[in-house]
């Protein structure tokens, strides 16, 4: 079918397999930590603060208060992967209610939407969830609301240009002509066609919902302290940089990977859905 | 009475009067040719009876169907008649399917939405509406995409569908414009058919006048969307009035068209 083919061609490119690979790690670390970490991550055991790789059973060694990095790493992805997946469904919500407004509703309303839109694409994502955890406080859903508004708006602007054009094309006329209501030729001739544009882009939002959820935790505006977050392993050990470098190093490389996975994934599925493209004229 | 009855229909677009106080009128059965060049408001006025012009056009007038007014219906009273009681066929095959919906499903598309076909009916009935517009092989047809058929077979599935619950007014807009010479006559020919069988009204919009001598009774000629001339297509062929339309003859002449040469 359809979809085997988009997959068969997503890992036939070379960013798309890199991608679903290191996507494929994230995943896979989150599930492992949902069962079984080598110690409990947020476990603190003074007496083994600061072991170094390798030594007491700790691969990556412990952190100043003698929490295995290992465990905290793995346990991390979790947060990660939830706040990614949480941020880009609603963004996808926000977006697409946004730009169906922008395209359905009479044209002035229509026009309304379009510069509220413009309007908060001009705040930067950041710093709507810095306010938004200032007023409610640092919370998971501060921080994916914040994320995925912000994202959800960008999302907007292309899901509308895109529903624009396929709402401009003669299957739609031909389908509205056949007596097909609005909603039900937005379930099936709108979305199914505007559908390989969003997943580029929500794969887009995923990477730009790890960087956003790491910075915020570094900042201390992010999921509060019991649960683990790359980010504020990142913060907790820059003042010990110097002294163990290994540490920090790992959570940075986590995430700069997972940013990296998810880029490198909407890549490969942009190159897959092209190709079906092509296949497709030249078959025509 | 008639079937369709246009009065003083006019449309503007941002300003600008595209179609200026047309009237037509099209009996049950009937076939009418709408003639003109781009821009003329041909097109424009066909979309005006469906109910499909774009957003932001101003509708003046009177369009009635069956003696029921169409201006001014919502979009759920207009959806119920379209497809239903009128149908239109689009001047491009390659774009007017939809390219991620297998041709079964768009066939029966009419059928499901105005005769509550489920999803076993509605396959039987796409494959003899294949079947019917002369489709090779309808069983293999339907479960292909858009993309593996022909232009010709295309505007074929077209046809179908806006044929599939035999409304009373057929709209074809250009439905030849696209396709191969060859392919045209066969299309031309099918559609003469399918139109005589089920008793459609037939409102064939055109540029080419030796494509309607063939096809219609009776055409309009329009120019800057106003309608210049009107009568039997033999009239209009032999004494045309108007200067527009002498010199569509004259064109139609100088392509060696036998129907308009006689």
């Amino acid at each position: 079918m359809k979809f085997s083919r988009a997959v068969r061609a997503l890992l036939r490119s070379r960013s798309g397999f890199a991608g679903s690979v290191l996507v494929g790690l994230l995943v896979l670390s989150a599930l492992v930590s949902l069962v079984w970490t080598p110690y409990d991550p947020t476990l603190a055991r003074p007496q083994d603060s600061w072991l170094l790789p390798f030594s007491g059973g700790h691969v990556l060694g412990t952190d100043r208060l003698g929490r295995d990095e290992l465990s905290q790493l793995l346990t991390g992805a979790r947060s990660t992967l939830s706040t990614a997946l949480l941020a880009a469904a609603i963004a996808a919500a926000v977006g697409l209610a946004l730009a169906f407004a922008a395209v359905l509703t009479p044209r002035r309303l229509g026009a309304v939407v379009v510069q509220l839109t413009d309007v908060l694409i001009a705040f930067p994502v950041l710093l709507i969830a810095m306010i938004l955890t200032a007023v409610h406080g640092g919370s998971t859903w501060t921080v994916v609301t914040a994320i995925g508004v912000g994202a959800g708006v960008n999302l907007a602007r292309v899901a509308r240009a895109e529903a624009g054009r396929v709402l401009g094309t003669d299957y739609v006329l031909a389908a509205h002509a056949a007596g097909s209501g609005t909603w039900r030729t937005v379930r099936k001739h709108l979305l199914p066609n505007i559908a390989p544009t969003l997943i580029v882009q929500l794969s887009l939002v995923l990477s730009v919902a790890v960087l956003a959820e790491a910075a915020l935790s570094y900042l201390g505006f992010g999921t509060p302290a019991p649960a683990v977050s790359w980010g504020r392993m990142l913060q907790e050990q820059q003042q010990y940089v110097t002294a163990r470098p290994l540490l920090v190093i790992w959570p940075g490389l986590a995430v700069a990977a997972s940013v990296l996975g998810f880029n490198l994934l909407g890549d490969g599925l942009r190159e897959a859905t092209d190709a079906r493209l092509r296949v497709r004229e030249v078959a025509a | 009475m008639s079937l369709l009855k246009i009065t003083d229909l006019s449309v503007r677009i941002g300003g600008t009067t595209v179609v200026d106080e047309v009237g037509l009128a099209l009996d049950p059965g009937e076939r009418l040719a709408l003639i003109g060049e781009s821009g003329s408001g041909k097109s424009l006025t066909a979309l005006a009876v469906m109910g499909l012009l774009p957003g932001g056009a101003e509708v003046t007038g009177s369009i009635r169907l069956g003696g029921q007014e169409l201006l001014g219906l919502g979009d759920r009273e207009l959806s119920r008649l379209r497809g239903e009681r009128m149908a239109m066929v689009f001047q491009e095959p390659m774009s007017a399917l939809n390219p991620l919906m297998r041709i079964g499903k768009q066939l029966a598309e009419p059928l499901r939405l105005h005769r509550g076909l489920n999803r076993r009916q509605a396959s039987t009935a796409a494959v003899e509406l294949a079947a019917q517009v002369g489709l090779p092989d309808p069983e293999l047809i339907v479960r292909s995409w858009p993309h593996q058929l022909s232009g010709g077979q295309r505007q074929r599935v077209g046809l179908a569908m806006a044929l599939a619950t035999r409304p009373a007014l057929l709209i074809a807009d250009e439905p030849t414009t696209a396709l191969d010479v060859t392919v045209q006559a066969d299309m031309l020919r099918l559609l003469d058919d399918l139109v005589q069988q089920h008793g459609t009204a037939l409102l064939f919009i055109s540029h080419d006048l030796a494509v309607v001598a063939q096809l219609c009774q009776r055409a309009a000629v329009l120019k800057d969307g106003r309608l210049v001339e009107e009568g039997t297509t033999d009239t209009l062929v032999r004494t045309p009035q108007h200067p527009y339309t002498q010199r569509l003859v004259e064109a139609a002449r100088a392509t060696g068209s036998e129907e308009v040469a006689r």
